[in-house]
């Protein structure tokens, strides 16, 4: 902060009732936003469930992670100060729930709700969004339904499938009675948020081509998603 | 380093740093403790306090506490009651109040952890059901604590008694996020603490505490806070930054605290959590103490004790931190005080007591920056 005299404001918020975690389908803690960007996670320093000396600040307590997030966090605020945002999301992608990034569509072998298969296949050759949600996430449910919208707007050349988490069934089947019938909806299995990156937050969104090439990835709902998402799909359907 | 906020070893070893709490109590009996420390006319504080200790000592003998890992635990609890208590003997009332919330705070998460364990054991939606009971009950004890709470008592039972309030919700919604981002039985422990903060805060508003003297000048501290946050940052810095990590995370959470309390105006909260983050702070660089320091240190203490004894102002906030002190020092049982005890003492008198009786003055204006350009925000546990 002392770098940025008087540009910078650090806030502290509390696991369990910060609405940036919540907007960002944060779980755990620590987690650290520059404004409405998220720039580390738990995952990155190795904390809350998660393996310690895996995250790229893991272990926190050595020296040089130290100083490597303190030069990220920098680099970052800087990215911000400068109004480059776009940049700021982009190199920020990474710390948010999928750490490993997907090339393609991967293989998945589910069953919707009414027990339909639900695999990799049946999609190939469509445009298709992927949207992992759970019951308890309420920034999931504004994105479920514009979701819907995208598919009226879309139709047949677009597939969208939305994957539950971590979520009672019979949630689950109470919030998927609301939505399009055209969605997807079927429970993720551990294997299927495993194939997608190792799923650890919700929402995130996969946008894959007809190639089944991963076009992007959107973490969270931060305000410009519904806005940045129909930018992204209006350049492969349009 | 021993634990800052002298909780004997049950504070450093138990509290808050394992999350999947399975202990073994009732939350009814948790409930029964506190309603029958309702006060009792004519009973001064003293007196309140010690019958609230003894309650409590009496329950843990009925309803022992246990806790994963710890199979002492409960023996540990038993030991810093009995501080407490010995606190209250030697008329260490503040100090003494203090250990109470401490304890108060961990038997309540224990017993509701081991009350609730087989009702949560069927999931997310058990959880959510006991939550909700607890929450409405919480919060009605919230309610009654804020509207009971009387200005006119010492700064330093408002300051402990605004310091649980401060706790309680974050604790409560704490207990709900750990609860569906790993398990159930996760979150009921810090749900039961919740209570104990709750219940803590209802106790002191029932306390005849009357304040010594005209009031101290409490202020929004912000501009302080603010300007120690940015010298905490700057210390973070390696091989301090990980050879005293703990010390650093008590730092931050004491300054949260503070910055938390100020915000919403509890200004005795405020300053007593700002003042343990100045402690905090000083233990970074406390040396251990020579002989002759060590007898330099007692005559600054008894000199403190003449200050605050005959000062016509409550100054109970530097009257706790002295007794703390003073209890570092001169061990009730007879034991020799160890090195950290010295440490923590002279850490009182040299930088805590000044950073109090430097802190009424009136806010100096301040100088405003060219204004807020981004926010960096940190999500994290409150309490460590």
């Amino acid at each position: 902060m002392a770098k940025y005299p008087g540009r910078v404001t650090f806030v502290s918020e509390n696991f369990g009732t910060s609405k940036l975690a919540e907007r960002f389908g944060v779980k755990g803690y620590p987690a650290v936003f520059v404004d409405d960007v998220l720039v580390a996670c738990p995952r990155d320093f190795g904390y809350f469930r998660e393996v310690i000396g895996t995250g790229r600040y893991a272990p926190w307590q050595n020296a040089d992670n130290q100083a490597k997030f303190k030069a990220d966090l920098s680099h970052m605020v800087d990215l911000i100060l400068a109004g480059k945002k776009d940049e700021a999301l982009h190199e920020a992608a990474p710390a948010s729930g999928a750490l490993k990034e997907i090339a393609a569509l991967p293989k998945f072998n589910l069953n919707d709700l009414s027990g339909r298969p639900l695999t990799a296949e049946q999609v190939a050759s469509r445009v298709v969004l992927v949207e992992f949600w759970a019951t308890w996430c309420p920034p999931c449910r504004s994105t479920l339904d514009w979701l819907g919208e995208l598919k009226r707007k879309y139709g047949d050349s677009l597939a969208i499938l939305a994957l539950a988490v971590e979520s009672p069934e019979d949630k689950i089947r109470s919030a998927a009675s609301t939505l399009s019938p055209d969605l997807h909806v079927a429970i993720t299995d551990a294997a299927t948020a495993e194939a997608f990156g190792n799923i650890t937050s919700v929402p995130t969104m996969f946008l894959f081509d007809r190639s089944g090439k991963t076009v992007r990835v959107f973490y969270g709902a931060p305000p410009d998603l519904h806005e940045q998402a129909e930018k992204a799909l209006h350049s492969l359907l349009e | 380093m021993s634990t800052w906020k002298s909780f004997g070893s049950t504070q450093g070893g138990i509290q808050r740093s394992r999350r999947s709490a399975v202990c073994r109590w009732s939350c009814g009996a948790a409930a029964l403790v506190m309603i029958a420390a309702l006060p009792v006319a004519g009973q001064d504080a003293a007196a309140q306090i010690k019958a609230e200790e003894e309650r409590l000592q009496q329950s843990l003998k009925d309803k022992p506490v246990s806790y994963p890992g710890d199979p002492n635990v409960n023996a540990k609890v038993g030991d810093s009651l009995k501080a407490a208590l010995q606190a209250q003997s030697k008329g260490q009332l503040y100090l003494s109040l203090e250990e109470l919330s401490q304890i108060t705070d961990f038997v309540y998460g224990a017993w509701t952890a081991a009350d609730k364990a087989e009702a949560v054991k069927s999931g997310l939606p058990a959880f959510e059901a006991e939550w909700e009971k607890i929450s409405a009950s919480v919060t009605a004890l919230d309610q009654k604590a804020q509207e009971r709470r009387s200005n006119d008592a010492p700064a330093a039972v408002l300051a402990l008694s605004e310091t649980a309030q401060g706790k309680t919700i974050p604790l409560l919604e704490g207990g709900r996020g750990f609860a569906v981002s790993t398990t159930p039985m996760d979150g009921v422990f810090n749900v039961g603490e919740a209570q104990g903060e709750a219940e803590f805060a209802v106790f002191c508003a029932t306390l005849h505490f009357p304040r010594k003297g005209r009031a101290y000048p409490l202020r929004s501290l912000m501009p302080e806070i603010e300007t120690f946050q940015e010298k905490t940052n700057a210390a973070f810095q390696p091989p301090r930054s990980i050879d005293l990590h703990t010390l650093f995370m008590s730092l931050n959470s004491a300054l949260k605290q503070a910055r938390e309390l100020d915000a919403t105006k509890c200004y005795s909260g405020a300053l007593f959590q700002y003042l343990y983050a100045v402690g905090y702070y000083g233990m970074l660089d406390a040396a251990p103490l020579d002989s002759s320091q060590q007898s330099a240190l007692k005559s600054a203490l008894a000199a403190a004790r003449q200050r605050l004894d005959t000062s016509q102002r409550d100054d109970s906030i530097a009257e706790l931190f002295l007794e703390k002190a003073e209890s570092q020092v001169a061990h009730v049982d007879g034991s020799a005080p160890s090195a950290d005890d010295w440490r923590i003492a002279k850490v009182i008198s040299d930088q805590v007591l000044p950073a109090y009786f430097a802190l009424d003055k009136p806010l100096a204006a301040q100088q405003r920056g060219p204004g807020r350009a981004i926010d960096v925000t940190l999500v994290r546990w409150p309490y460590s």
